[in-house]
């Protein structure tokens, strides 16, 4: 198991410590989930997410194999700004969901997930072949950590140097520094809350990791609370929710996918816009929670299966993402659990999302 | 004397065949975060090794498991504080009284510290 800057750390403070994607990482710290998941949703939350992957590509034909390799389309984003998108395999299969930051017109930043270090990056490799630019893997020389919630903006303000976060849109990304150090600041994050995402040099993540940990209103979090945060956005995990056997458009990330940019993508000829199945968000009343596999069931037959469920801290109750086929994706939905049928209400996505934060151009 | 199962449930004898369950502080720890308890009636016939109740966590679900028995009395409070499994799981947050069939039902299971070193060993 790899592990990241944060071990030692995790380790003082009490982390449940899990294997993920082969990363030692913590499922929470000793609040729990519950605890972080709401310190997130009325505060800010702190998380590292160094496990994931970030690739730089620059040169000459740095944006034609950006533009190439993504299914959104990069023309339409100016510098300062980002995308989030996929890069699909011949089969239109998701090999991973990305956002790509333009830093400039022939560099651009990749952040990918963890799964994807080494597949990500030899695609990338293979699609570059030939052509006149550099990928340089920033994994090991960074690290990543998320700072998500209603108090992050005002919590990194205080922090901050030599930029205005105020001029950072929604999906925008400046440079800053944290006591002298260098970090990336993104405008994103994978929780539903207004946040940030900062990229710094893995030698001063211990120090800036400690000096946001130090912040009243900052609670640090876990894996645990980022994938309930996360589902109760609707955001998709690769792995769970989408993978390489799976498409955009049975996902419901068509949004993400532009058919007719210039020049196309790679993958584009393999997409189907009207799958046999679609991604879909369900609620269960009462005390039921679906887990991902269990089944789904339409009029008496099964029609498909829940790919991410949890128990929402905010709704309290049972939520889940789940697969169904496209016929039955409006009708009456049930999930059997320990061999009941418990009906289940369709949800529109998603269930919470505060971001207030307006997006660049 | 309490015993404990290898799947972390505890027993303590209360006498006349009656035995009060719950979950080992370990294995509260690494279910973390219990939001919903499936508690037995009152009343119900269990087999040996089935499922006593089921423990609903944020993250995942978890079964725990009595000896061949009748359910005699539940703790009811862990139906709206199901938390309470957290907070004090070898206390305040037991399960359920089974009146068991076999009187020696406990002497398979293991001491408290027997127990403790088969956690330590993973």
């Amino acid at each position: 198991m790899r592990d990241t800057f944060c071990l030692a750390w995790d380790q003082a403070h009490g982390a449940k410590l899990v294997d993920f994607h082969g990363w030692n990482m913590p499922v929470s710290y000793t609040k729990g989930i519950l605890a972080e998941h709401e310190a997130t949703r009325t505060s800010a939350g702190l998380f590292n997410i160094s496990h994931m992957g970030r690739v730089r590509v620059s040169g000459p034909q740095a944006y034609k194999l950006s533009q190439w390799a993504f299914t959104n389309d990069l023309s339409k984003v100016n510098i300062g700004n980002a995308l989030y998108g996929f890069l699909l395999n011949k089969e239109g299969g998701i090999i991973d969901d990305v956002i790509i930051y333009k830093e400039a017109n022939d560099k651009f930043l990749w952040i990918i997930n963890a799964g994807g270090r080494e597949t990500d990056v030899e695609h990338l490799k293979f699609l570059a072949s030939g052509k006149d630019l550099t990928i340089d893997v920033l994994s090991d020389k960074t690290a990543l950590v998320a700072l998500q919630g209603p108090k992050a903006d005002a919590v990194l303000k205080r922090l901050v140097t030599d930029v205005n976060l105020d001029n950072v849109p929604y999906f925008g990304f400046g440079r800053g520094l944290i006591q002298g150090k260098s970090v990336f600041i993104m405008a994103t994050g994978y929780t539903g809350e207004d946040g940030y995402e900062l990229m710094m040099d893995v030698k001063d993540a211990p120090f800036i990791w400690e000096i946001l940990t130090q912040q009243p209103e900052v609670t640090a979090c876990g894996l645990g609370a980022r994938d309930s945060l996360r589902l109760e956005a609707g955001l998709p995990l690769h792995g769970n929710d989408i993978d390489d056997k799976t498409q955009p458009y049975e996902a419901g990330l068509g949004w993400a996918v532009k058919m007719d940019k210039e020049g196309g993508f790679f993958g584009r000829e393999a997409l189907n816009k009207t799958p046999a199945r679609k991604l879909v968000g369900i609620t269960l009343e009462g005390q039921n929670i679906p887990r991902s596999h269990y089944k789904v069931f339409s009029e008496g037959q099964e029609v498909g299966e829940v790919t991410s469920g949890v128990f929402s801290p905010t709704l309290k109750q049972g939520i889940a993402l789940a697969y169904v086929k496209t016929e039955f994706k409006d009708k009456p939905l049930s999930v059997e659990i320990r061999g009941k049928q418990v009906p289940a209400l369709n949800a529109k996505l998603p269930w919470v999302r505060h971001v207030t934060k307006a997006k660049g151009k | 004397m309490r015993k404990f199962a290898k799947t972390h449930e505890w027993f303590e004898d209360l006498g006349g065949g009656k035995v009060r369950i719950g979950i080992s502080k370990h294995a509260a720890h690494e279910l973390s975060d219990v939001v919903f308890i499936e508690l037995p009636d009152v009343g119900k016939k269990l087999a040996d090794k089935q499922s006593l109740c089921v423990l609903e966590s944020v993250k995942a679900v978890a079964d725990a498991y009595s000896p061949a028995g009748t359910v005699v009395e539940v703790n009811t409070v862990l139906k709206d504080k199901a938390g309470l499994v957290n907070e004090d799981p070898e206390g305040k947050g037991w399960i359920a009284v089974v009146q068991v069939d076999n009187p020696k039902a406990l002497d398979e299971y293991l001491s408290e510290a027997d127990y403790l070193k088969t956690i330590a060993a993973h």
